[in-house]
C-alpha cells in the first residue's frame, strides 16, 4: 500500500511537471512565434516580413502560363528562414527564398546571368533553375518555362 | 539566430544530457522531500539513476532533427532557448556561460583534492599497520602507504585487484588504537559491496557531462551518502563515537574554504551521532522501478 502510494505522488508530480514544460512550450509559441520552427501557410505576400523577418522578392514579369491565381506562401523557420512561393498553372514557378548564406550550390557547367554578380543558371530533369543574389536575398527559381523566360523573370524581381 | 550547431546530434546531446537530468532531478527532487526520503540506500538509486540516465535518453537517436522537434516532441526546448533576454541577448546565451562556469567549477574541485594530497614519506609503513590492513577481508595484497602530513589523514587508491592505503604520520601519532582501526574499516567499506565500482561509474558518467550543475550536485549528494554508508559499515559492530571523534580532528584541520569537505564531514559525524534518520527500503523496489521506468519512458520526448 505503501509502495501504490508514493508511486501516485511520484505519477502526480511527474504529471505537473511534464504540465509546465508543455505550457512552456505553447506559451514561448504564443509569445514569440518566431521561435516555433516549421513551416507555416501565409494567406498574402504581405504577411510574409511580419512572419519570416525579411520581405521576399517577386517577379513582375511573369508569363501567363503561370496562372492568374493568389501563389501558395509557406514560410519555414528553421535555422535558416526560408520563404517559398509557388505559381500553378499550365506551368509552374517555384521561388525559394532566404537571406544569409548560400543554402545550396550550382552544378557544375552552371552558366552565370548577366547583370548578376552572384548568379547561375542550369537544367536538370526537364527544368529550368537558378540562383541568384538580389539585394541580399537568395532566391532559387525552379520552373518548367523555357530558359528565355527564366532570364526575364530573373531580371524583374523586386520587393511586392 | 540559434547557431546552426545547436542541431547537429554532438552539440544536441550536450544540452539534452542537461535537460534531462534537470527535468529528472527536479521531479526525484520533489518526490523525495514529499516522502520525506532518509538517507540510504533508496536515495543513492535516485541520485545514480539521475546521474547516469539522461546519458542514454539523450542519445536516442533521431531526436535532435526537426521533424522529431516540430511534430513529436512534447517539449521542444529550442523555443525555451531562442527567447530574447536583453539587448541580442538570449537565454540560449545565458545557458552556454552557465554550462562554462560549471564545467570551471567542476574542474577546480577536482582540482583541489589534488593540490591538497599530502606527499607520500619515503620510509615502509609500520609493519602492525601492514598487518592490520592484510587481516580484513578481500585486502590480502593491500599496499599501504605513509603519508607524511602531521595531520590525521586517511585515503585509499587502486583498483579491486590492487588496493592501496594510505595512512598519514599524524593518523598514527594521534589517533588511538580504537579511532585508528574505525576509519581502517572505513576505508576497507568502501571496497566491498560493488560500492568501488558503483562510484568508479557514477564518477565517469559525472566527468562526460562537467558542464551539467545538475550532475555536479548530485554526485556531491551521492559521494556524501557513500561516505555515511561506509560509516554506517565500519561501525557496525561499534565504534561511532570513535569514529565520530576522528571526523571533527579533521573537520578542525580542514581548509575552512574546502566548503564541500567540511560540509560532508559535518554530516558524517551528525549521521554517526544519529541525527540523521537513515533507512535502506525508504521506498519500495516496485515503486523505485517503476519511477526510474516512467522517467526513461518520458524523457525522450523532451528535446
Amino acid at each position: 500500500m505503501a509502495g501504490l502510494s508514493s508511486a501516485v505522488s511520484f505519477l502526480a508530480i511527474l504529471a505537473v511537471a511534464l504540465g509546465v514544460l508543455r505550457l512552456g512550450h505553447i506559451g514561448a509559441g504564443v509569445i514569440r512565434p518566431d521561435v516555433v520552427t516549421g513551416s507555416v501557410a501565409v494567406a498574402n505576400l504581405i504577411r510574409v516580413e511580419r512572419s519570416a523577418g525579411f520581405v521576399p522578392l517577386v517577379p513582375y514579369y511573369r508569363p501567363i502560363g503561370t496562372g492568374i491565381e493568389r501563389p501558395e506562401i509557406t514560410v519555414t523557420r528553421r535555422e535558416l528562414v526560408t520563404v517559398e512561393i509557388v505559381w500553378r498553372s499550365a506551368n509552374e514557378l517555384r521561388l525559394l527564398e532566404w537571406r544569409g548564406e548560400p543554402m545550396l550550390s550550382p552544378p557544375p557547367g552552371a552558366a552565370p546571368i548577366a547583370t548578376f554578380k552572384e548568379s547561375a543558371l542550369w537544367s536538370s530533369d526537364g527544368r529550368v533553375e537558378a540562383l541568384v543574389r538580389v539585394d541580399g536575398t537568395w532566391v532559387h527559381l525552379t520552373t518548367d518555362l523555357p530558359e528565355r523566360d527564366v532570364r526575364r523573370i530573373v531580371a524583374t524581381l523586386r520587393p511586392p | 539566430m540559434t547557431p546552426t550547431i545547436w542541431y547537429q546530434p554532438f552539440a544536441a546531446w550536450f544540452w539534452q544530457v542537461f535537460l534531462h537530468s534537470l527535468v529528472m532531478g527536479g521531479v526525484l527532487f520533489f518526490w523525495s522531500r514529499r516522502l520525506r526520503l532518509p538517507s540510504g540506500r533508496t536515495r543513492r538509486v535516485l541520485l545514480g539513476a539521475t546521474l547516469a540516465l539522461p546519458l542514454f535518453t539523450a542519445a536516442i537517436p533521431g531526436r535532435a532533427g526537426y521533424g522529431f522537434r516540430e511534430q513529436l516532441a512534447w517539449f521542444d526546448s529550442t523555443r525555451i532557448l531562442k527567447l530574447p533576454l536583453l539587448d541580442g541577448l538570449l537565454v540560449h546565451h545565458l545557458a552556454l556561460l552557465a554550462a562554462v562556469i560549471v564545467a570551471l567549477v567542476t574542474a577546480w574541485q577536482e582540482l583541489m583534492p589534488l593540490l591538497d594530497r599530502p606527499a607520500l614519506s619515503s620510509g615502509p609503513p609500520p609493519r602492525p599497520l601492514v598487518r592490520r590492513a592484510r587481516s580484513l577481508p578481500g585486502w590480502a595484497r593491500c599496499r599501504v602507504g605513509l603519508a607524511s602530513t602531521d595531520e590525521v589523514r586517511l585515503a585509499t587508491s587502486g583498483f579491486p585487484w590492487s588496493p592501496r592505503l594510505i595512512v598519514s604520520r599524524g593518523a598514527l601519532e594521534r589517533l588511538s588504537d580504537e579511532e585508528l582501526g574505525a576509519v581502517i574499516r572505513h576505508e576497507h567499506a568502501h571496497w566491498t559491496g560493488r560500492r568501488w565500482w558503483a562510484a568508479h561509474l557514477l564518477y565517469a558518467a559525472r566527468l562526460l557531462q562537467p558542464f551539467n550543475p545538475v550532475a555536479l550536485g548530485c554526485f556531491r549528494e551521492y559521494a556524501v551518502e557513500l561516505e555515511i554508508d561506509c560509516d554506517e559499515d565500519a561501525t557496525r559492530g561499534g565504534g561511532g563515537r570513535s569514529l565520530a571523534g576522528v571526523l571533527l580532528q579533521i573537520y578542525e584541520t580542514t581548509n575552512p574554504r574546502d566548503v564541500a569537505a567540511r560540509g560532508t564531514l559535518r554530516r558524517r559525524i551528525e549521521a554517526l551521532l544519529g541525527d540523521v534518520p537513515r533507512s535502506n527500503d525508504a521506498i519500495s523496489c516496485p515503486a523505485l522501478v517503476f519511477a526510474l521506468s516512467a522517467m526513461m519512458v518520458v524523457l525522450p520526448w523532451l528535446v
